[in-house]
């Protein structure tokens, strides 16, 4: 921890928030909690904070739970987003005016993009120079509610990677968080590297198409993972996998397949990981196996992982001229399904703040912005 | 074709014995035809009862004499006005090879169910069996039949289709195959050209996107209903799509094809108001059809390299985008694991490889057996 106490605001009050929030007040920080909606507040004012457990135990008091953004963000030295991807441009909407040179921004997680939109929009708005952001790969405290003032944390990411924008001031994102979370944090190449390990966007929409029937005519009553993820269904995933590989090849970031990665965070067993098939994979998948599918369509499943992760993909991928035509297939079917056009609706690059770059001008920007 | 063209009268050969090749035997019997059937496997011919009887139930009920059944195309189709094929598309070109050179000069082959281009896939193969000039081609829409194989042996005829448009090609014998096969194709009618039965297959529009929509569930053994449950929201918008760039396709070569729902209604006589009441309509026609055990089933493996990959390559030629047929076909090959553009029925194999930019009359001369 540094010297001098630095206020943190933790912007949205879900399971990863109240998560954060908690254990950072328990490492002695002061924390500003912020949630959109008071539903979520309520309860957490009256008891006057947040109970933890798991491997973080205690009372958690915040100096600050509001739903006036500017009261929890004016100040702060750091403000983190525990956010999904879909409540982001509100987000961004609430915060252009309140941002400050000073402050870095931690998108907790990033997903595909995160910073790269936020970047954009902050720059549209005539924020020049855009604060310091960054993201992380994955939430980085895995927790759930308990009930509607206490959190149970399962566990902190070790190897958090985390990405800055520009990629240059890694060195200064790194130290920051770990300030916070020390030694759990590990630095991206670039957000290309943090964008490109989006799992969802890997495997949600081909295991909610592919099982659209099933899913709209039991209302998800099944195990979306291992019964809807059939040889069939994997090789959609492995499909889109390699597309994946592909780009991040030509982005020149290092990644690992989706099997590979699957396994790195305890998802499933090393030897279906070498098997080197995302059926396998979810066969063997303790922490998926009875996990039901969505009522329908209508669902994160496909809005988020293909209009904010599939979408962003495609558009780089034609920038850098790699040829993912099952990315493209399955965002076009899920056009379709759902009578959204995702192509157009979702993370372009011009939402990027990457229309009319070359690809060489794009790497350039992640790097020095 | 020798001067007997009263169906009651006609020497018929049906090749392939399976569900639909004998009940295209067993109707036509009953309507009394001069049947002989032919099939590679002895064991498909096995199925009749001895003497070559045959059990019709469903809509045509009776007890049928096939005059010949045998693994000789020879003695099958020697003195026959017209060999109906019954075969798998795969098949068509091995059938057309084994039948067409024992087929008496101006017999026609009938392809019962053509799929896309059909007719000039049977066509190609003609010259292989030395019969380029004597024996014509001729394709249907659809099968005439909705039926089923029963354990004994016998043959369920669920539903007949009210209407079953035929062309051959070249289109000057169409009118001959109509009157040889309307005594047990009641619903027969005579087509502009092959390319209006190529594009009045709605196939693909039923099967493909409830495949793809329930890919997961057909491979985890689920039981259930394909088209009564399987056919949701998500799986009628796809037909929906995939529909309309077949009509696009049809309206850019002058062809008046029948959209899904008018065609469900043209041929079974039910209303569907919209693509979601597709399903249920169908349920309603065809009674339960349990989904199939594989999704290597010919509802993806034969209706999307021999519907929807010509469809597409043709939208291409004439600079139409088909984008559902493009998400698809990528899906589709993905799921069954095989590139169905590669091994389908692409401009390529339709011999429109060289017509990029053509006119539309010249690529319509092309797969009509037409001149420009």
């Amino acid at each position: 921890m540094s010297a001098e106490p630095t206020a943190v605001a933790v912007l949205g009050a879900g399971n990863g928030g109240c998560a954060l929030a908690a254990d950072l007040v328990l490492r002695g920080f002061e924390v500003r909690l912020f949630n959109r909606s008071p539903g979520r507040l309520d309860p957490i004012r009256a008891a006057g904070g947040i109970t933890a457990s798991g491997v973080v135990e205690g009372f958690a008091r915040p100096s600050v739970i509001t739903g006036d953004m500017a009261e929890a963000v004016r100040g702060a030295r750091l403000v983190a987003l525990t956010i999904p991807t879909a409540a982001l441009p509100v987000y961004v909407e609430l915060l252009a005016d309140l941002l400050t040179q000073e402050q870095t921004v931690w998108l907790n997680p990033g997903h595909m993009g995160g910073a790269l939109y936020l970047a954009a929009e902050l720059s549209r708005r005539g924020r020049h120079p855009v604060p310091r952001i960054c993201e992380s790969v994955t939430l980085s405290h895995s927790s759930r509610m308990t009930g509607p003032a206490s959190v149970r944390i399962f566990t902190i990411v070790s190897n958090l990677l985390v990405a800055a924008l520009p990629a240059a001031a890694i060195d200064d994102c790194v130290r920051e968080l770990d300030t916070l979370i020390p030694g759990h944090v590990r630095p991206a190449a670039s957000v290309f590297e943090t964008g490109l390990l989006d799992l969802n966007a890997v495997e949600h929409p081909a295991q909610a198409l592919c099982n659209a029937g099933w899913l709209e005519h039991t209302k998800g009553d099944y195990y979306f993972y291992y019964e809807g993820t059939t040889p069939a269904v994997g090789r959609v995933i492995d499909a889109v996998d390699r597309e994946r590989l592909a780009l991040a090849q030509a982005l020149g970031v290092p990644t690992m397949s989706f099997v590979e990665y699957f396994h790195q965070i305890g998802f499933t067993t090393a030897e279906a990981a070498r098997t080197g098939s995302s059926y396998q994979a979810m066969q063997h998948s303790e922490p998926n196996r009875w996990i039901k599918g969505p009522p329908g369509l209508d669902h994160r499943y496909v809005h988020e992982d293909v209009g904010w992760g599939l979408v962003p993909w495609i558009d780089l991928a034609e920038l850098f001229d790699i040829e993912v035509p099952t990315m493209r297939a399955l965002t076009h079917l899920a056009s379709v399904m759902n009578g959204i056009d995702y192509q157009a609706d979702g993370l372009t690059l011009e939402r990027m703040g990457l229309k009319g770059y070359s690809a060489a001008s794009v790497l350039q920007y992640v790097q020095n912005t | 074709m020798s001067a007997r063209t009263a169906a009651s009268t006609a020497a018929i050969t049906v090749v392939g014995a399976g569900p639909g090749g004998l009940a295209l035997a067993g109707a036509a019997a009953a309507a009394g035809a001069d049947v002989r059937l032919y099939d590679v496997a002895p064991a498909a011919l096995a199925r009749l009862h001895p003497a070559g009887r045959l059990r019709l139930t469903g809509v045509v009920s009776a007890e049928v004499a096939i005059t010949l059944a045998t693994t000789d195309p020879a003695s099958a189709a020697a003195g026959a006005d017209l060999a109906i094929l019954a075969v798998p598309p795969a098949q068509i070109g091995s059938a057309v090879r084994a039948i067409a050179p024992h087929l008496p000069a101006g017999g026609v082959i009938l392809l019962a169910q053509s799929y896309f281009g059909g007719a000039l896939v049977a066509a190609a193969a003609l010259p292989d069996a030395g019969a380029a000039e004597r024996i014509a081609v001729a394709e249907a829409a659809a099968f005439p039949f909705a039926c089923s194989l029963a354990q004994d042996g016998s043959v369920h005829i669920a539903a007949r289709k009210r209407r079953v448009p035929v062309a051959s090609l070249p289109s000057g014998r169409t009118a001959a195959v109509v009157g040889l096969i309307s005594s047990f194709v009641p619903g027969a009618t005579a087509s502009p050209s092959v390319l209006d039965t190529s594009l009045s297959d709605v196939s693909a529009s039923i099967h493909v996107p409830v495949m793809v929509a329930n890919a997961g569930r057909i491979e985890a053994g689920s039981s259930f209903d394909l088209f009564a449950e399987g056919f949701t929201a998500s799986a009628a918008a796809m037909a929906e799509g995939l529909d309309a760039e077949r009509l696009d396709v049809a309206r850019a070569v002058g062809v008046k094809a029948p959209s899904v729902r008018e065609w469900i209604t043209d041929t079974y006589g039910v209303e569907v108001p919209d693509m979601r009441a597709a399903g249920k309509a169908l349920a309603q026609v065809f009674g339960p059809v349990p989904a199939p055990a594989t999704v290597r089933h010919r509802y993806l493996t034969d209706d999307v390299p021999c519907l929807a990959v010509p469809a597409s390559e043709l939208a291409g030629l004439l600079g139409l985008r088909a984008p559902v047929h493009h998400a698809l076909i990528e899906i589709a090959s993905v799921i069954c694991g095989e590139d169905f553009r590669a091994n389908g029925r692409n401009a390529e194999l339709l011999g429109l490889g060289g017509l990029r930019g053509q006119t539309v009359d010249q690529i319509c001369a092309r797969l009509t057996g037409g001149s420009t």
